[in-house]
């Protein structure tokens, strides 16, 4: 895993949903939501828009969102598939 | 016949410091919570001073994850619904407390981030937990969710006025059976924005160049100081309180409510509203002007206001009829006044003692007021208290300390 990107990833979840801790305070894999990192359904919303803000990337339906919003792990899993996706802008 | 409604609790997050007895120890010493700004730059201002909160730490009052989502506002309404629960020992989870909440910036801050934002970075950086702040009845919305109260939740935007409004409202909602209890009051915290929006407008001290104060009743009284807190009490029907066996601090005895339709932002120019809502309220209360001794006037160290609340209490009491005392001269002006007052007149003359009245140095003779400058023994029990929004909007009420201070018969 790209270690730079996950700690992107950590920055972002810590600004854009004013987290009381620091960044580095967030292992990998650790579970985001309920037993874990403690974020609820409101985060939710708020994680969806700042991942979108920060890295482009959409997560466009529920399914989605389950799968991705697991931990620190699968958010840079989906922004480096993303990545890609896109194609190599010519020169 | 109707119930008594008594005051069993207070909370008080103010510029004097946490806690009910906390903030009536030092407002009867003398001390005050106006001093220069350091919230933020008062750079190319009038106005440099404001009452500012003491010793508040929120982190003592909410979980930090759920702190993260609140604003000013919000802290300290749960800040002092939190203490004015836990001071009245009143269960909460339930359909039977409702909450009052009575402000004037509440929303504020949030406002300005959010719009901030939004001509800064565009709709997409705007925060969705942050625009449900900037509603004005989000903090009444927090003390509900946070304390599981299920009873009627309000919302009063009355100006200066709004913890009297907020009050007034909750004795009705007692009476009428509503709920058993409410947990009302007011909170205001000052914003960047408004600060200097009221500076630029020449509201603040000083408007005439002179010594920047909150002097109410004085010769050289210019424009208000801003203040700031969460005062709050848990009204409650005489009834619950006999059945839970808590002592009060005191009896909501008569509310008055009524207008003087002047301008949108003035003060009234005349008296006769200022009397009429005080008339209302000691004829609610079942009193004459005579059983009064204490009032807590409005007077905001306006020219204006000062001048003709005092010749309203010269008509109702007759002139230098009663002891009069304002805090403003110590917490200055803000929506949350009239809790202030309410928990300064239970728990002072609970213990026999009127608060002074700080900055009245020079008493003015257009207000034809006994101004109770220094604190003094109190005759008795009774004290009416004002509330005046500039608009015009008039509370008042009539209240009757215990005799026994609370604190004593707890023990």
């Amino acid at each position: 895993m790209d270690q730079l990107l996950a700690t992107q990833v950590k920055e972002a979840i810590v600004s854009c949903l004013r987290l009381p801790l620091a960044p580095q305070d967030i292992a990998d894999d650790i579970p985001l939501f309920g037993e874990g990192l403690g974020l609820d359904s409101i985060d939710v919303l708020e994680l969806v828009l700042g991942l979108e803000r920060s890295f482009g990337v959409k997560i466009t339906d529920e399914q989605l969102g389950r799968r991705v919003l697991r931990s620190v792990t699968t958010i840079v899993e989906l922004i480096e598939q993303t990545k890609g996706q896109v194609p190599a802008t010519p020169n | 016949m109707r119930d008594n409604v008594v005051v069993t609790g207070a909370g008080c997050v103010s510029s004097l410091g946490i806690g009910a007895e906390t903030f009536v120890d030092r407002l009867l010493a003398g001390d005050t919570g106006i001093r220069p700004v350091t919230t933020f730059s008062t750079d190319r201002c009038r106005s440099h001073t404001a009452a500012l909160l003491r010793d508040f730490d929120p982190g003592r009052f909410l979980d930090p994850m759920k702190l993260r989502r609140v604003d000013e506002g919000g802290r300290l309404a749960l800040a002092a619904c939190r203490l004015a629960i836990d001071d009245a020992c009143l269960p909460t989870r339930t359909d039977e407390v409702g909450v009052v909440l009575g402000t004037a910036t509440s929303g504020l801050h949030s406002t300005v981030a959010h719009l901030h934002k939004l001509a800064t970075e565009g709709p997409t950086a705007v925060s969705a937990m942050g625009f449900s702040n900037t509603i004005g009845n989000a903090a009444a919305s927090l003390c509900s969710i946070e304390f599981g109260l299920r009873g009627p939740n309000v919302t009063f935007g009355q100006k200066q006025a709004s913890a009297l409004a907020a009050i007034a409202f909750a004795t009705s909602g007692l009476r009428q059976g509503r709920a058993s209890a409410f947990v009302c009051g007011g909170v205001d915290d000052i914003e960047e924005r408004f600060f200097r929006v009221h500076d630029r407008l020449r509201v603040l001290s000083p408007t005439d160049g002179c010594q920047e104060a909150s002097r109410p009743f004085d010769l050289r009284r210019n424009g208000i100081v801003l203040g700031t807190g969460g005062h709050l009490v848990v009204l409650e029907t005489a009834a619950s309180a006999a059945r839970r066996g808590v002592a009060a601090y005191g009896e909501v005895l008569g509310v008055g409510c009524g207008g003087s339709a002047c301008g949108l932002s003035a003060w009234p120019t005349e008296p006769s509203g200022i009397v009429r809502v005080m008339r209302a309220a000691l004829a609610d209360a079942g009193v004459t002007p005579s059983d009064i001794n204490v009032a807590f006037a409005a007077a905001n160290s306006t020219p204006t206001l000062d001048r003709v609340e005092a010749l309203a209490l010269a008509e109702v009491f007759g002139p230098g009829g009663v002891p009069v005392v304002s805090l403003k001269g110590a917490l200055g002006e803000f929506g949350a006044s009239g809790g202030a007052a309410l928990t300064a007149a239970l728990v002072g003359l609970g213990r026999g003692t009127l608060p002074p009245t700080l900055g009245c140095e020079q008493p003015d003779p257009a207000c034809p007021v006994d101004v109770s400058r220094c604190a003094r023994r109190s005759r008795g029990h009774l004290a009416l208290i004002n509330g005046t929004a500039d608009g015009g909007a008039q509370f008042c009420l009539v209240v009757r300390a215990a005799s026994v201070p609370r604190v004593e018969r707890r023990a």
